[in-house]
């Protein structure tokens, strides 16, 4: 792969759903790059279009018009090196946690193999979940589920990755563990991000950039950049840095939302 | 059914209720037999019943099997394609509205009296259930569950063996349930037509005897034979898919 490529280059992307009177369109002319081994959080109010994107980089849904390329080559469907971790959890009720979490290779290659099962494990393990591999998911909680999740979004080792809103469901302090384990796990795997979030303040926390996807149609309206040194860690939180970034965040959400008011 | 005392209690507080009634008005046992005249038939009819029961029994589940091996793969079409769901499903509906008395006949007619013919008017009015339950579990497989699939494999026989017929498992055995009482109603029905032998016959010719103890002997061990097949469904459920039963709760895709 060449490394000058961007890892994902979303250039004039277009959504239009439905057809004739109720056509609608979602997003408009929203174009983007992320950098290798970059963290990009987007920022945008519900049903501004960001699960619809993700569907787009995935490779599970086309859009209307417009290009995204991941490593140099247009997206034509569902890549080995990207992996989308869902909105919901998404868990199999039919599977134990362990099972969900091998799911992407037992689909695809039939029986995991010992090394790969040691690995699921070992991301059990990471997400705070040790001991739980036999559970049936329903007899987690939601927040849990999520994890379950995001453990199984890694166990592929995917070279980009995708997050939607992947710790909605789980209580602040949590969250800000969990985010920096993920963060350093990531780092260390290589992996390019891309996380949706409603918090300015993980966004902050985890991101070398943030773009904010606002308007109606949306598009991408602010690219603000964190300057913050990574590994991000509780004393990230500190960093005068920190505190200018959600500030300038927080003016640029304002900005949107008071333009969509005026409206 | 048989783990609530209570059902078993309002039974024998009926049958109690129905003994006494009978005594005080002096009900004639013809229109109406005393439970005891009833047991009495029974007991007296010994042996006869393996026979009748086993009968029966047989007629429903190869009616029941038949409906399962043309309901699935008719499930399956119509979840599969909306052309094939409006081609095929106003017949079903046809089909499910036409009682099934006046079409037994037919089938005995052109099939003769025997097991074949039985099963096949059992399994017309199970298959309907089946077929409804199972395209409607198989279409309501939640979106991300198949996204998800697809973006590890591309593969939709894959799919929906591994992903919707498991999500399906919860709705096809709600359309199971109601299968296999129908199978039951079915494989009585083509008795009374095919004046052969079995419970169905046997509630048929006693009544046209004027036996109606019998009669009601007969028909309450039919009921009890459509409780046991209708448990059974629940019990296999329970046995071989333990998490549909709790599916509600991780309905994840809905969290
Ligand atoms: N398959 C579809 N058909 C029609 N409209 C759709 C479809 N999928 C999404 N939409 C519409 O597109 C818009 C954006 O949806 P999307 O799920 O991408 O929003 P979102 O930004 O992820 O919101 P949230 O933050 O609430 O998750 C919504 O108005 C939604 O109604
Ligand atoms: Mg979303």
């Amino acid at each position: 792969m060449l490394a000058a490529e961007p890892a994902i280059a979303c250039d004039g992307i277009v959504k239009v759903f439905g057809s004739g009177t109720d056509a609608l369109t979602i997003l408009r002319d929203a174009s983007f790059v992320v950098r290798h081994q970059e963290f990009v959080s987007i920022l945008g109010s519900s049903g501004s279009g960001k699960s619809t994107l993700f569907r787009f980089i995935a490779g599970l849904l086309k859009p209307t018009s417009g290009h995204i390329k991941i490593l140099g080559r247009e997206v034509e469907g569902p890549r080995d090196d990207v992996t989308l971790m869902f909105q919901n959890p998404t868990l199999f009720p039919w599977m134990s946690v362990l099972d969900n979490v091998l799911f992407p290779i037992s689909y695809r290659f039939g029986r995991p193999t010992r090394e790969q099962q040691a690995y699921a494990r070992d991301l059990i393990a990471t997400v705070g979940l040790a001991g739980k591999e036999k559970f049936s998911p329903s007899q987690l909680s939601g927040g849990m589920q999520q994890r379950v999740a995001l453990a199984r979004s890694l166990v592929r080792h995917p070279r980009i990755i995708l997050l939607d809103e992947p710790f909605s469901a789980l209580d602040e302090m949590l969250r800000e563990n969990l985010a920096i384990d993920v963060h350093r796990i990531l780092s260390k795997a290589e992996c390019t991000v891309v996380l949706v979030t409603h918090s300015i303040s993980e966004a902050v926390l985890l991101s070398d950039r943030v773009l904010i996807l606002a308007g109606a149609p949306a598009s991408i309206t602010d690219v603000v950049a964190v300057d913050l040194p990574r590994p991000r860690t509780v004393a990230t939180l500190d960093h005068p840095a920190y505190a200018d970034a959600c500030r300038t965040l927080r003016a640029a959400m304002r900005r949107n939302f008071q333009e969509a008011a005026d409206v | 059914m048989f783990k609530r005392p209570i059902a078993i209690l309002v039974l024998l507080a009926a049958f109690i209720l129905w003994e006494l009634a009978c005594r005080v008005f002096d009900v004639p046992s013809y229109l109406l037999p005393k439970p005891s005249e009833v047991i009495v038939a029974a007991i007296n009819f010994g042996g006869n019943w393996w026979s009748a029961i086993t009968e029966t029994f047989l007629t429903v589940m190869c009616g029941f099997g038949l409906a399962l091996l043309i309901g699935f793969p008719l499930a399956i079409l119509i979840s599969h394609s909306p052309f094939a769901y409006r081609a095929i499903y106003p017949f079903l509906v046809i089909k499910q509205s036409t009682p099934i008395v006046a079409v037994a006949p037919i089938i005995i007619v052109v099939g003769g009296t025997g097991l074949v013919a039985k099963s096949v008017v059992a399994a017309t009015v199970a298959i309907f259930p089946i077929v409804v339950a199972t395209a409607t579990g198989l279409m309501a497989t939640p979106k991300e569950f198949l996204e998800l699939a697809r973006s590890v494999h591309d593969h939709p026989r894959k799919a929906l063996l591994r992903i919707r017929l498991p999500f399906a498992v919860r709705y096809i055995f709600s359309g199971l349930r109601v299968a296999i009482t129908l199978a039951v109603i079915g494989a009585v029905v083509a008795e009374f037509v095919s004046a052969g032998r079995g419970l169905g016959y046997l509630v048929y010719s006693s009544t046209a005897f004027m036996n109606t103890p019998m009669a009601f002997a007969a028909l309450l061990v039919l009921g009890f034979l459509g409780l046991v097949l209708f448990s059974l469904v629940g019990i296999i459920q329970a046995l071989l898919f333990p998490w549909a039963s709790e599916m509600p709760a991780a309905g994840a895709a809905d969290a």
